[in-house]
């Protein structure tokens, strides 16, 4: 294992990889872990800097000891006749920018007793990046126990180590999109090793017509429109890039002027991450539309939000540019995006369609994707089931025990 | 009527004369492009009546869309010239196609600019970067376009570098200096290469040139320079210290809009020649920012006959400084320009982190 002299450590300090990689997992919950969670999201709470993000606010939150005992108590409650044991070695590879969702899983592969050994790249060990800053400090702060079961590492682009990592590990957790997951996968994992991949997603909003119309409360969901999709630069996977409507062509057409009126007076209002070079970016894309689809751009007041009608046949497809840009799509019934579901839909941020529909159409149509459907607002807060995998279950194994009780 | 604009001193109309002309003329040219150019009549068809951003007269179009889409008004076969920018790694580059006529009327326009700064006769002419730059027609460089344009200004032509090396080129510089002892010269180049490749190789060698009423003129961007902290002031400093040029003279424009050049006075402000103009543009709803305010520069030009690039909206960020009533004399609008506009990281969980390898 020469290559692996390459590897260095960004966290814990003076740490051994060989200790690290032969390390014993701890029982699921292990009480060092909920100490460290706690600790964390009180860093978090406690840094004037952090408090400015909400997502850091929210995650701060989340790591609180009630929601951590919630969380255990579904854990314990899924399978109360058998037994459940940490997976083993988690290897995780981090996106370039670390971000909350992907802290999101490492505590919860943390939770589920594994070892984890977590890939930085060289850029973001690099970066001065708040969340990371934290996340080093509280585990360098650690007891013995809690610093053993963790290791962040840096190495230039290896395969070989990669190979080594991953033969070794029981679970590959990849994030980073298509790319990522595309080479890392040049590294198999062991016969009983399994993989939890994050490829590049789409997600949308989907709204009724005849609701939004009816609609008295149309301010507020605005701004909530505005929270899903500006935050971020639009750029997070749950960011809404499109927006379906449902409904006769009539009531959409009077809708959609009046909905886009009322987001931009609200994004104008929140003025999240306004850039004049996003401004022309958006002017690029409108065009850029208008000469590859005939598609027409609804008029705003303002630069803050641009939207484009497309047809249905573009309804998936990536946008070009984020801060603000969406194309519009209309259908008559749910039943038209079966098709056009590809199985990187993510998050569906949905207004004026009632569960049932949503379930039927699900049920009926079989659409390869949609992970998650959440109202209007709600589209960034983070969930323990992600992209359709339950992390607590996924980085566990279930161990059934048929034996007297003696 | 394209002509007119050549029979009008090409600094010196005042502004409601100009206004008139030029609004009638870019008017004209939107409904032109807006017949010949499939591409160009879906931009203008995807917005209402009276929503095109800009105006409905001269609607902006961004410079990248000549990045994203082939637009042309003039059928394959009448082509005569096609211009590419410099593209960036991994973005294709503009594709400008030029008809006879709108190469000529640029030559043209070209030239009525440049003789109104260095004087209507061909001085002799150092280009400041080496000879194979223009050599290969076939990989036309924007940068090799740029300095063989401007060679039909001088005679006489001279590399001061030697080759890729970027090495000065002695020998010749002597000669050159020689032949024209006490007669006046201009030297032309890219900004970065003027500075980095030969004021900066002056610097070291701890010599100096002997020209004497000599005329620089460069263009390519401020942002290497700014990076090393260069100012213009001292950029101008060296220039005259090490070599003579008493003047310098900067000048904006982009393969986008060919023959729209807007050029450095003695006051050190760009001005818009007589068949173009500049209109700062504020980012939130791209309506006309003041004299003073900083927005994102709009250019405008007759010239593009064969491609609907007569109303461009650039990457840049500049201010207007005035119109009419610059020190140095010359009528028309007078601005600066800031560089390109900022442009934060992307950020989200979906990075390519392949491509950073």
């Amino acid at each position: 294992m020469n290559s692996l002299d390459k590897v260095r450590f960004v966290v814990p300090e003076g740490a051994n990889i060989d200790a690290l990689l032969a390390q014993r997992p701890l029982a699921p919950f292990d009480p060092a872990v909920i100490e460290f969670i706690e600790r964390l999201g009180r860093a978090l709470m406690a840094s004037p800097q952090a408090r400015r993000h909400p997502e850091l606010v929210a995650l701060g939150f989340w790591a609180r000891g009630a929601n951590i005992k919630r969380m255990k108590d579904r854990f314990d409650a899924q399978y109360p006749d058998a037994l459940r044991l940490a997976r083993g070695l988690a290897f995780h590879i981090a996106p370039s920018n670390v971000d909350t969702i992907f802290v999101y899983s490492l505590l919860l592969s943390m939770l589920a007793g594994n070892v984890n050994l977590v890939r930085m790249s060289s850029r973001a060990a690099q970066q001065s990046d708040l969340l990371n800053d934290i996340l080093k400090q509280v585990v360098e702060d650690s007891s013995a126990r809690l610093r053993g079961i963790i290791g962040i590492v840096r190495y230039d682009h290896d395969q070989s180590i990669t190979d080594a990592f991953s033969r070794h590990c029981d679970v590959r957790v990849v994030w980073g999109g298509d790319g990522t997951v595309e080479l890392i996968r040049n590294s198999p994992l062991s016969p009983g090793g399994t993989e939890l991949t994050f490829p590049n997603k789409y997600s949308l909003a989907v709204v009724d017509a005849k609701a939004w119309l009816g609609s008295d409360n149309k301010a507020a969901l605005a701004k909530d429109f505005v929270n899903d999709s500006l935050w971020f630069g639009q750029m997070a996977c749950s960011s809404p890039r499109a927006l379906v409507w449902r409904g006769a062509p009539a009531d959409v057409a009077q809708a959609s002027g009046d909905f886009w009126h009322h987001v931009e007076a609200a994004a104008r209002e929140a003025n999240l991450g306004w850039e004049d070079a996003g401004a022309v970016a958006k002017l690029l894309a409108e065009q850029d539309n208008a000469v590859s689809v005939h598609a027409s751009v609804v008029p705003l007041e303002t630069n803050f939000i641009s939207v484009v009608r497309c047809p249905i046949a573009l309804l998936g497809e990536p946008n070009g540019t984020g801060g603000g840009f969406f194309r519009e799509f209309h259908v008559e019934a749910l039943e038209e995006l079966g098709a056009s579901a590809r199985r990187n839909w993510q998050t569906v941020a949905s207004f004026g369609v009632p569960k049932a529909d949503w379930q039927a159409f699900l049920l009926n149509a079989q659409p390869q994707g949609i992970d998650r459907i959440v109202p209007f607002g709600h589209a960034l807060n983070f969930n323990a089931i992600w992209d359709g995998i339950d992390f607590l279950t996924s980085l566990t194994r279930i161990v059934v025990i048929d034996a007297p009780q003696g | 009527m394209i002509e007119s604009f050549f029979e009008v001193p090409v600094y010196d109309l005042p502004k409601a004369e100009k206004h008139a002309m030029l609004q009638a003329e870019l008017r004209e040219l939107t409904a032109f492009h807006g017949i010949e150019c499939e591409g160009y009549r879906a931009i203008l068809d995807a917005y209402g009546p009276g929503d095109l951003p800009g105006g409905a007269d001269a609607p902006l179009i961004p410079v990248s869309m000549f990045k994203l889409h082939d637009l042309s008004s003039v059928p394959a076969d009448k082509v005569f010239k096609t211009m590419t920018s410099s593209g960036t790694t991994g973005q294709r580059p503009s594709r400008i196609f030029l008809d006879a006529d709108t190469a000529r009327l640029q030559t043209r326009a070209l030239t009525k600019i440049m003789t109104s700064f260095i004087g209507p006769k061909r001085l002799p002419m150092l280009i400041i970067d080496h000879p194979s730059v223009v050599k290969d027609r076939r990989t036309f460089s924007a940068r090799g376009a740029g300095i063989l344009g401007m060679m039909t200004f001088g005679r006489q032509h001279v590399f001061a570098l030697k080759d890729e090396t970027m090495e000065l080129d002695w020998e010749a510089l002597e000669t050159f200096a020689a032949a024209n002892a006490g007669q006046p010269i201009f030297a032309f180049g890219f900004t970065f290469m003027v500075w980095r490749h030969f004021i900066q190789q002056l610097e070291q060698s701890g010599r100096k040139l002997p020209f004497d009423n000599a005329i620089l003129i460069h263009s390519g961007g401020w942002k290497k320079l700014e990076a090393e902290k260069v100012s213009n002031a001292h950029f101008k400093q060296r220039a005259s210290d090490l070599a003579g040029f008493g003047r310098v003279h900067n000048f904006y424009g982009m393969v986008e809009q060919t023959g729209s050049i807007f050029v450095e006075c003695e006051a050190g402000h760009l001005h818009a020649p007589v068949f173009a103009d500049v209109i700062i543009r504020r980012p939130v709803d791209w309506s006309e920012c003041d004299i003073g305010e900083t927005g994102v520069i709009q250019v405008v030009s007759v010239l593009p006959r064969s491609y609907p690039g007569h109303s461009l909206l650039t990457e840049d960020q500049g201010t207007l400084l005035g119109e009419d009533d610059c020190a140095c004399g010359r009528k028309g609008k007078y601005f600066a320009v800031h560089g390109r506009l900022p442009k934060a990281e992307i950020r989200g969980c979906s990075d390519t982190f392949a491509s950073n390898q």
